[in-house]
């Protein structure tokens, strides 16, 4: 194992270290002065933090149950049977991961096009005007958590579920280093086909379109997806990480 | 069922209240993340139990964090001696014991909110909350390793900062 002290001395106090390893690993510790200090800043700092734990006060406590006695019992779903397909979708979990390779993406070049806007489908609209924007579809709890784009250097920034007209959608918003963002769309019922799309594998496979400087690539299977971002290749690779292209 | 989640939410009240305390700047916008928190939860509760409700709580509780974070950047660190207030104490030893604790936990707080978003997220989930690595990177979403790597880092700028500002501490 080759010699590097932050990484070492971080899974060394993560205790995810083999007992084997962390037995070296401390007997290591005692004669190298970099690994040492790592480790005993980083305890240190562990230690700080520790010291300002608090309890809820009894306040809270009273808060919440207050909150939860006063939070109407017709918010109680009807039985999943009785519910539009629509509503349904929330039972229902994605499993939309990210972690098939970038590379296969990258060698999609798009060719965008504007296209007619004059029978623009209200969904597209709306998730275009939120990007722009920077708002999300809605505030409501999203039907899984924020796919892992870190491959792609893209970190959550926000998450929350609403409705396009009439189609029920989860918004997942990103940012890279370089202040970039992605928007991730998913919903049950697939995003109608935007006017002058271009197809990139027949009928039915993914289509992208460009609106006003915002590119939106649209899977529809094996999720109904919308990924939208200002930049191409970011898009694409968006799209290639999540398997949708 | 509200029983079952009410008692579910109460067994993890503290940890979620030192995320959220670790996620705002204030007590209060500390509790009233937890409220929200536990608005949202109600809600997705009665539609289905999740498996593991405590990660799932903090899970809420980190997304609606980031959702308000663009408006808390825009806001100073509010400075409070909220944890001196609430805890009178009856003598005045304790006063001066307790009053000395509250400046260091508030240069604590402080040093905390100063660090890099993704690094104080890890730290507050693990070391202000007691959330494992492996939970953590399942709320946050990210590799064990990932996590890992903030913490540490996170970790020692605290440890640097907190000993320059209190002139005493060497590595």
């Amino acid at each position: 194992m080759t010699h590097q002290p932050e990484r070492d001395a971080a899974t060394y106090l993560g205790g995810v270290m083999t007992a084997a390893e962390r037995d070296a690993f401390a007997d290591h510790l005692v004669g190298c002065a970099e690994c040492w200090t790592e480790v005993e800043q980083a305890r240190r700092g562990r230690s700080l933090v520790e010291s300002v734990r608090t309890a809820a006060l009894g306040g809270l406590r009273d808060r919440v149950r207050g909150l939860v006695e006063a939070e109407p019992p017709q918010a109680v779903p009807e039985p999943a049977s009785a519910l539009p397909a629509a509503r349904r979708r929330r039972r229902r979990r994605w499993l939309l991961t990210a972690g098939v390779p970038v590379a296969a993406a990258a060698v999609i070049a798009l060719v965008l096009t504007t296209g007619s806007t004059t029978s623009e489908p209200a969904s597209l609209q709306a998730a275009v005007a939120d990007f722009s924007a920077e708002r999300l579809p809605g505030a409501e709890l999203p039907a899984q958590r924020a796919p892992d784009l870190s491959d792609l250097q893209l970190q959550p920034i926000g998450a929350g579920g609403g409705s396009y007209a009439g189609l029920e959608v989860d918004g997942y918003a990103y940012r890279d280093p370089a202040g970039r963002r992605i928007v991730l769309y998913l919903s049950d019922a697939p995003f109608p086909e935007a006017p002058g799309a271009r197809l990139l594998a027949g009928r039915d496979g993914p289509w992208v379109v460009e609106r006003g400087g915002v590119v939106v690539l649209c899977a529809r299977n094996p999720h109904a997806l919308l990924v939208v971002g200002q930049d191409t290749q970011l898009v694409t690779d968006t799209a290639g990480a999540l398997g949708v292209l | 069922m509200d029983d079952e989640f009410l008692a579910a939410f109460f067994e993890h009240l503290d940890r979620l209240h030192n995320l959220a305390r670790g996620l705002t700047s204030s007590r209060q916008d500390a509790e009233d993340l937890v409220s929200e928190t536990c608005l949202l939860a109600l809600r997705g509760w009665r539609r289905q139990v999740p498996a593991d409700p405590g990660a799932w709580f903090a899970t809420i509780c980190l997304n609606a964090a980031r959702s308000s974070y663009r408006r808390r950047a825009a806001r100073p660190v509010e400075i409070q001696a909220e944890d001196w207030l609430l805890a009178q104490p009856d003598t005045a030893a304790d006063t001066a014991r307790d009053a000395l604790a509250a400046v260091e936990a508030r240069r604590v707080r402080e040093a905390i909110a100063l660090l890099p978003a993704v690094q104080l997220e890890a730290i507050t989930l693990m070391d202000l909350a007691g959330y494992t690595a492996a939970q953590t990177a399942r709320i946050v979403g990210a590799p064990r390793g990932t996590i890992l790597a903030r913490v540490h880092r996170g970790r020692k700028v605290l440890a640097r900062t907190l000993a320059d500002s209190r002139g005493g501490w060497q590595a």
